[in-house]
């Protein structure tokens, strides 16, 4: 596959480099008119009368487009983007000329917003695998406390919840750790908060969310399954506004504006946990032995950014989120735990010149666990953190209308620290340290015919030095290198319909140690010694179409394998003396499905529905009880999604989100014993017997949310909003795992069940 | 169309049948027989499995096996010496006809007929542990943070590090009677003289109040902590001064009750480590999703259970309050 790759990328390069006097090139970034927020993703068109071509292009992550190639002589573009009125600029274009040509579209309201469906390419917009996530949408939708990004995108077809209880993302039969999860280009490594029960992002801070489900493309990499691509807002370069918003579980602040003379922006917003008042009741009630001493959280993102000239931008970001949590029990028994994520971020963005877009980037990211515990004097410890520096650089070129080239070189330290105490006694003291690197070329070409083609190939080198555990000697090297080839074919019949395939292998030199319930012990682990990076292969077919009356319809199937899976074998109990690959267990899986999903972007109402046949399976061969195919938990052979938001008039919007889906998988145990006379123990242990691993099907998973919003005037504040909102409308008492209890004769089996009903209620005001 | 929607219909059909938990297929044999180095072979249990909803009793005892237990050639899988086992219809446990000692370092193969199969399991035993240095015969509860200190050599198992569990037991608890306090049933201590009170955290957990010179408490403390035993503990874990001994740090969480307590240190064997690992797995779950719940490994070939080994020391300190 490599070959005829490099045949491809040399073609393309020779071909780019022949002249072309007599075109011209236009650039510029589009942005919001009312804040100067660049958009992601806008679509800008351009219409050449006197030749009678069309062509079209997408803004990048930095609002940057580039159109080159194009006749000399009078053309007109087209800029539009969902939620905003579209713009029509007219230019006339010298040979030989680049015309820098920014456009600022005006907001409006989602009901009213208006999209010229001929003025927008469906493969521009969304590649196959790709679903953009409005943000707006996220905000409006009902959730237990707090808008919540993840939760939101759990709705989209093809990523499923593991239950109620936690936000992670598993898509399209991959788990939470197979998602790269980007800040402002910064792996974030623990994006949750409250335990797992909700993402870190606050939605006042976010501006675009772009979801690769699979197939991604090659300017990422370092995961088998997908990327989460979330930019930070940059700021209103207008006038200095803010938001504070008064919710159940936390309560949030903002404010932005313009700085020097409005070639720049900040943006601030905070976030933090007000739950104290409720626990310092509940402490008096009768049974306080488990509310926490203390608990609270908090996530603060801020962004500055400046236009040094016209061709060059500055900006920072950061990002601070933590949790922390105490329980005292009697005199001399605690247990404190404090984890959270840092990310910052350094971008240089230039224009080199009129066909080419680079940027630089410097980030840094850490996260940290600090779980201590003291029962009867007995200590215990177990800090664990991340710490990752890197730095990227990214061009883009643009040298004819038809061909684009994107490459970059990403590169950076990673260190992992684990240290586990118990007693005063050392078990383990873990220091990781790891340097990666990677470098891509992609290409996108337009050979005609209503083909395009994209062509990328990824070589990346991870470095690790695992410590032994059999010694106290120093860690031991370990080098993997490994090149991912990736390709996408579309072909457009006219303005409504695109066919998509893409493949592509992928590679992660990374894996999650976690628990579904509780991820405020997450641990990365890495590839080392005896330990090779996990690999996969995924093949994406799909056909998007435009139904007219603002409806579209896209359709795809995926396939995928993973391979050399490591994860920590589950039942050890004491890691000490072990070598480094005795740590782990080795396995390999598949997953296999289609998606449905019919959107509805414009008009009063608005939404999707979603259907999703998907199947997954893994195996450990080495692990007896896993050494069969056998479904993860949220496996789901059939998911069902509906969200609709219409909106009333005069303030009031009602939104509400369905899902309806296969119970998932857990062990039905046929059999019990008992084994006695254990030399360790006066009691017997007991034992269950399956047939196999996660033989069964939980009941189906069903829930309905509403939500009511209006905005508008309240009191004396002009611009404000108040939510009400239900979750799960009829109180579905869905089951969430089974339990075993052996003191009852015959077992007791329980059903855990999730969610109940819950009510919601915020208010906003901005100013 | 109408393909289209039957397919879906049906796939649905699949889905909704999954939800139905399966059935047993019918009893298996059951093993238990733990042999200790140096020591009379043990005893064995031969028991069925019984269907997830019926009640398990002494009729899951089978009673009409046929057992065997074989010491193997040092060389290989040679059969050096066969013990008949026989039925005790007492305990319903299944005892040596010969008085043999288990050999450390040896395997021995264990061979049963039950339920119309035949099952086998091996096992090697480790070699034998010795007390170097007892704990102090008293010791102040929490004066050292650590726990009392004992001193082991260090036992071994071919392959691999030795790995160890940890036990205690108190002596002496004090007993506690069923009263009604409101309306409630709680449990107060008898302060029967000679035994001796719960240490604090245990106190707690109870839900104990000082009552006069009594506890009430809402469970028993003796239903909960008077013994308790530590997940499996890797030799590399103890401090290893290198001279073919381990200096052991028994924490205080392991003692439920001032007074007396037995300590043990019990080194396993292969076959009865894995069964300890993945039934602690089963049983309490730490990273698998919840729900999942892998079977328990076995070394009974066409059964489940385990038979293993394992090498122990046995001594004794007694806490004091401070």
């Amino acid at each position: 596959m490599l070959r005829p790759l490099a045949l491809l990328l040399a073609g393309v390069l020779l071909g780019a480099a022949a002249p072309a006097a007599q075109t011209a090139t236009v650039n510029g970034f589009v942005r919001d008119a009312e804040t100067g927020e660049t958009l992601v993703q806008a679509t800008v068109r351009v219409e050449s009368p006197a030749s009678g071509t069309e062509r079209g292009v997408a803004t990048n992550v930095q609002g940057f487009y580039s159109l080159a190639g194009l006749p000399a002589g009078p053309v007109v573009l087209r800029v539009s983007y969902v939620g905003y009125a579209a713009q029509r600029i007219e230019l006339t274009l010298a040979p030989g000329e680049t015309r820098q040509a920014d456009a600022a579209l005006t907001p409006e309201s989602l009901g009213e917003a208006v999209v010229e469906a001929r003025q927008q390419s469906l493969s521009d917009e969304r590649p196959p695998g790709v679903a953009d996530v409005p943000i707006r949408l996220v905000q409006s939708l009902p959730t237990v406390f707090e808008a919540d990004l993840f939760r939101s995108i759990q709705l989209l077809p093809g990523v499923k919840s593991a239950s109620d209880f936690s936000s992670a993302l598993y898509i399209r039969g991959g788990s939470p750790d197979q998602t790269l999860i980007l800040l402002d280009g910064t792996t974030v490594y623990n994006p949750t908060h409250f335990f797992g029960f909700f993402s870190t992002f606050n939605t006042d801070a976010i501006k675009d969310v772009r979801l690769f489900k699979g197939a991604y493309p090659s300017e990422y990499g370092g995961r088998l399954g997908s990327v989460l691509d979330i930019s930070s807002r940059d700021g209103n370069r207008s006038r200095t506004a803010g938001t504070a918003t008064l919710g159940v579980l936390a309560s949030r602040v903002g404010v932005e504006g313009p700085i020097a003379g409005g070639r720049g922006s900040y943006m601030l917003a905070a976030r933090r946990s007000t739950l104290e008042p409720l626990l310092a009741y509940l402490r008096t009630t009768p049974d306080s032995l488990a509310v926490p001493d203390g608990f609270y959280f908090y996530d603060v993102n801020a962004r500055v950014g400046v236009d040094l000239t016209p061709r060059d931008r500055l900006s920072f970001a950061v990002y601070a989120g933590r949790d922390n949590v105490r329980l005292g029990f009697g005199d001399d028994s605690e247990f404190a735990l404090d984890y959270g994520n840092r990310t910052a971020s350094l971008a240089y963005n230039r224009i080199l010149s009129g066909t080419v877009f680079a940027s630089a980037r410097a980030t840094a990211s850490r996260y940290f666990s600090y779980p201590t515990g003291t029962i009867a004097e007995t200590t215990f410890s177990r800090p664990n953190t991340i710490t990752d520096y890197s730095g990227r650089l990214d061009t883009e070129w643009s040298p004819t209308a038809d061909v684009s080239l994107r490459g970059g070189v990403w590169g950076g330290i990673l260190r992992l620290g684990l240290r586990s105490e118990f007693n005063g006694t050392v078990a383990t003291d873990y220091l990781n340290p790891s340097t990666y690197g990677s470098a891509y070329l992609q290409t996108r070409l337009r050979p005609g015919a209503g083909f395009s083609v994209t062509a990328g190939v990824r070589a990346e080198a991870f470095r690790s030095v695992t410590d032994d555990l059999r010694t106290d000697a120093a860690g031991i090297p370990a080098t993997y290198v490994r090149v991912s080839p990736q390709l996408q074919v579309e072909r457009s019949f006219g303005d409504r319909v695109v066919l998509q395939a893409a493949a592509g292998r992928y590679h992660q030199f990374l894996s999650l140690i976690s628990n579904e319930a509780f991820s405020a012990f997450d641990t990365w682990v890495t590839t080392g010694v005896g330990v090779e990076p996990q690999s996969g292969d995924q093949l994406v077919l799909g056909a998007k179409t435009r139904l007219g009356g603002g409806y579209r319809l896209d359709v795809e199937a995926y396939g995928r394998t993973m391979r050399d899976l490591f994860d920590i074998r589950p039942e050890v109990q004491d890691v000490s003396g072990l070598a480094y690959q005795e740590l782990f267990r080795f396995g390999r899986g598949y997953a296999a499905g289609a998606e449905f999903l019919l959107e509805k972007g414009t008009g009063r109402l608005t939404g999707l529905l979603s259907y999703t046949l998907g199947t997954t399976r893994r195996r450990y061969p080495a692990e007896p009880a896993f050494s069969t195919y056998f479904p993860p938990k949220y496996d789901r052979l059939h998911d069902v999604t509906a969200v609709a938001s219409y909106d009333i008039g005069r303030g009031w919007k009602v939104t509400t989100a369905g899902t309806f889906a296969t119970g998932q998988a857990y062990t039905a145990p046929t059999d019990r014993y008992e084994i006695s006379g254990l030399p360790f123990s006066t009691t017997s242990a007991d034992g269950l017997f399956s047939p196999s691993l996660n033989n069964a099907r939980l009941p189906n998973y069903h829930r309905v949310d509403v939500g009511l919003a209006r905005s508008g005037r309240t009191l004396m504040f002009r611009d404000t909003e108040v939510q009400l909102q239900v979750v799960n409308l009829y109180s579905r008492r869905n089951v969430w795992f089974v339990t075993y209890d052996f003191d009852a004769n015959p077992v007791e089996i329980t059903r855990v069940t999730q969610l109940p009903r819950l009510p919601n209620v915020s208010f906003t005001v901005r100013f | 169309m109408p393909r289209f929607l039957a397919l879906a219909a049906l796939a649905l059909a699949v889905s909704a049948c999954d939800t139905a938990a399966p059935e047993s297929t019918g009893p298996q044999v059951v093993v238990a027989g733990f042999l200790e180095a140096s020591e009379r072979l043990a005893d064995v249990r031969i028991t069925r499995t019984v269907p997830l909803g019926s009640v398990y009793d002494s009729t899951a005892v089978l009673r009409d096996a046929r057992v065997e237990v074989q010491l193997l050639s040092a060389s290989g899988g040679v059969v050096e010496e066969a013990v008949p086992y026989a039925l005790d219809a007492e305990t319903g446990a299944y005892v040596p006809t010969l008085t043999r000692a288990a050999l450390a370092g040896r395997t021995y193969r264990l061979v049963a007929v039950a339920l119309g199969d035949t099952v086998t399991a091996e096992t090697t035993v480790p070699a034998e542990i010795t007390l170097v240095a007892p704990p102090p015969d008293e010791v102040f509860y929490q004066a050292d943070p650590r726990g009392p200190q004992l001193r082991i050599t260090t036992s071994s198992v071919a392959g691999r590090q030795s790995v160890y569990i940890a036990s205690t037991a108190a002596q002496a608890p004090d007993e506690f009677e069923p009263v009604v306090v409101d309306g409630e049933e709680r449990f107060r201590s008898r302060n029967v003289p000679g035994r001796f009170r719960p240490v604090p955290f245990v106190a707690l957990f109870a839900d104990c109040d000082e009552v006069g010179d009594r506890l009430v408490c809402d469970e028993d403390p003796n239903d909960l902590y008077t013994s308790g035993s530590s997940p499996i503990i890797n030799e590399s874990s103890y401090v290893l001064p290198g001279d073919g001994t381990a200096i052991v740090n028994v924490p205080w969480l392991a003692f439920g009750f001032y007074g007396p307590s037995t300590i043990s240190l019990v080194a396993l064997d292969d076959a009865f480590q894995d069964f300890v690992e993945t039934q602690t797995l089963q049983q309490n779950p730490t990273t698998i999703s919840p729900g999942e719940v892998p079977n328990v490994t076995t070394n009974v070939r066409g059964g489940l259970g385990v038979f293993g080994s394992f090498a122990r020391i046995t001594t004794q300190t007694t806490i004091r309050e401070r």
